[in-house]
C-alpha cells in the first residue's frame, strides 16, 4: 500500500523497515546472482534464483 | 617452467582413446565394491555373504564403521561389525557407504594438482548426492541410485586429476583468464570435458548403464534421450551449485535444462523443503568422505 507522503511501504511495518527489508533482500540477490551468471536466462535458472533468493532470505542472510 | 607450460597447445587436445587407455592404468575398485554397485536396486542380496565379502576388505571395513558410528547416524559407539552396520543401517545405506569410501578412497592425495582442492570437490559431490536423494524420494525414484550417480557425477574430474594433470592445470589456468565454468574451459583446452572422462571411468569401473548415462549427459540433456535418473542429477547439480556446498573457483549453477526442470514439476515449497532438509544433513554427510 501507499503511505500518506507516496511513499511504498509493505504492510504492517514500518517504511524505514521496510526499506531496510528491501535493501537487505537486494543485497541477497545481487550476491546470487554472481552464482548464477553462466546460468543462462531461461526459466528454470530463474525460478531457481528465486527460490534461492527466498530461502536465504528467510534465513536471514 | 612448469608441466603444463612445457606442453604446447596442440599436446593438449585428448581424444577419448588417449583417456581410456590412461583411465586403464588406474587401479581397479575392489571386487567387493565392484558387486555392491552392479547389485544397487537389487534387494535381494544375500546379506550374510555380502557382510562376509565385505569383512575380507579390512580397510573398508574400518572406514565403514567410522562411518557408521558418525554423528550423522546417531549410532555413536554402538556399532561394531560389518553385521551390525546391515542390520542397523539397511543394505541400500550399506551399499552407498561401501561405495563412497572406495571410491573416495581411490583418488588421494597423491593425485594433487595445483588449484583443484579434493576436499572443495567431494562437498559438491555429497551436496549433489543429497539434493539428488531427496528429489527422489519426492518422485518416488529409487533414492539409492540417486545418491550414488549423484555421488560420482563429476568423476571425471577426479579422472582428469588423476591422469592428465598438466592438462588440468592447463583448463585451471584458462577458466581463470577467461572467467567461465569449468566445462567450457575443457572444452576449449583439451577438446572433450569431465563428463566424456567420468563415462569413460563409470565404464571402466562397470557402472550400472542408468549412472554411466546421468555420469555422462549431466551437462547435456538438451535434445538428448535420457533416464528420469539423469534429470534428477543434472538438477540436483545445479541445486547444489546454488546452496553453495561447495566454495572456490570456477563454482557456478550450469545452465539448467528447462524441459528437465518442468518436467520434475515440484512446487517452489518443496524446494524450500529439500533447501532446508538438505543443508541440515550435509556437514553429517561429509564425515562419509573423511572417515
Amino acid at each position: 500500500m501507499n503511505s500518506a507522503n507516496g511513499e511504498r511501504k509493505i504492510d504492517g511495518a514500518a517504511p524505514d523497515d521496510a526499506a531496510q527489508a528491501v535493501a537487505a533482500r537486494a543485497q541477497v540477490e545481487q550476491r546470487l546472482q554472481d552464482l548464477f551468471r553462466f546460468a543462462g536466462d531461461g526459466e528454470a535458472a530463474r525460478q531457481l534464483l528465486r527460490m534461492v533468493v527466498e530461502y536465504r532470505w528467510r534465513q536471514g542472510l | 617452467m612448469s608441466a603444463a607450460a612445457e606442453l604446447s597447445a596442440a599436446d593438449m587436445k585428448l581424444d577419448l582413446a588417449q583417456v581410456i587407455g590412461r583411465i586403464g592404468t588406474l587401479p581397479s575398485l575392489p571386487a567387493v565394491i565392484l558387486e555392491l554397485i552392479q547389485s544397487l536396486g537389487d534387494d535381494s542380496v544375500d546379506t550374510h555373504l555380502l557382510a562376509k565379502k565385505i569383512a575380507s576388505d579390512q580397510a573398508l571395513v574400518a572406514k565403514m564403521l567410522r562411518v557408521a558410528n558418525s554423528s550423522f547416524y546417531g549410532l555413536q559407539g554402538k556399532v561394531t561389525s560389518i553385521q551390525d552396520v546391515i542390520v542397523v543401517l539397511g543394505l541400500r545405506s550399506v551399499r552407498t557407504l561401501a561405495m563412497a569410501a572406495a571410491v573416495t578412497g581411490s583418488f588421494t592425495q597423491r593425485h594433487a594438482v595445483p588449484g583443484f582442492d579434493f576436499n572443495v570437490f567431494w562437498r559438491h559431490s555429497m551436496g549433489t548426492a543429497l539434493c539428488a536423494r531427496a528429489l527422489a524420494r519426492r518422485l518416488k525414484l529409487s533414492e539409492e541410485n540417486a545418491f550414488t550417480a549423484a555421488l560420482l557425477h563429476d568423476i571425471g574430474r577426479l579422472a582428469l586429476a588423476a591422469c592428465f594433470p598438466a592438462h588440468l592445470t592447463a583448463v585451471l589456468a584458462w577458466r581463470a583468464e577467461h572467467d567461465c565454468l569449468s566445462l567450457q574451459a575443457e572444452q576449449a583446452v583439451i577438446g572433450i570435458d569431465h563428463a566424456m572422462i567420468g563415462e569413460a571411468l563409470a565404464a571402466h569401473w562397470k557402472f550400472p548403464l542408468l549412472i554411466q548415462e546421468s555420469v555422462a549427459l549431466h551437462h547435456s540433456l538438451d535434445g538428448s534421450e535420457h533416464s528420469r535418473l539423469s534429470g534428477v542429477v543434472h538438477i540436483a547439480d545445479g541445486l547444489s551449485h546454488a546452496l553453495q556446498f561447495a566454495e572456490g573457483e570456477g563454482f557456478f549453477v550450469p545452465p539448467l535444462c528447462g524441459a528437465v526442470w518442468d518436467s520434475l514439476a515440484l512446487d517452489e515449497d518443496v524446494y524450500q523443503e529439500i533447501f532446508s532438509e538438505v543443508e541440515t544433513q550435509f556437514e553429517g554427510a561429509c564425515q562419509m568422505l573423511v572417515a
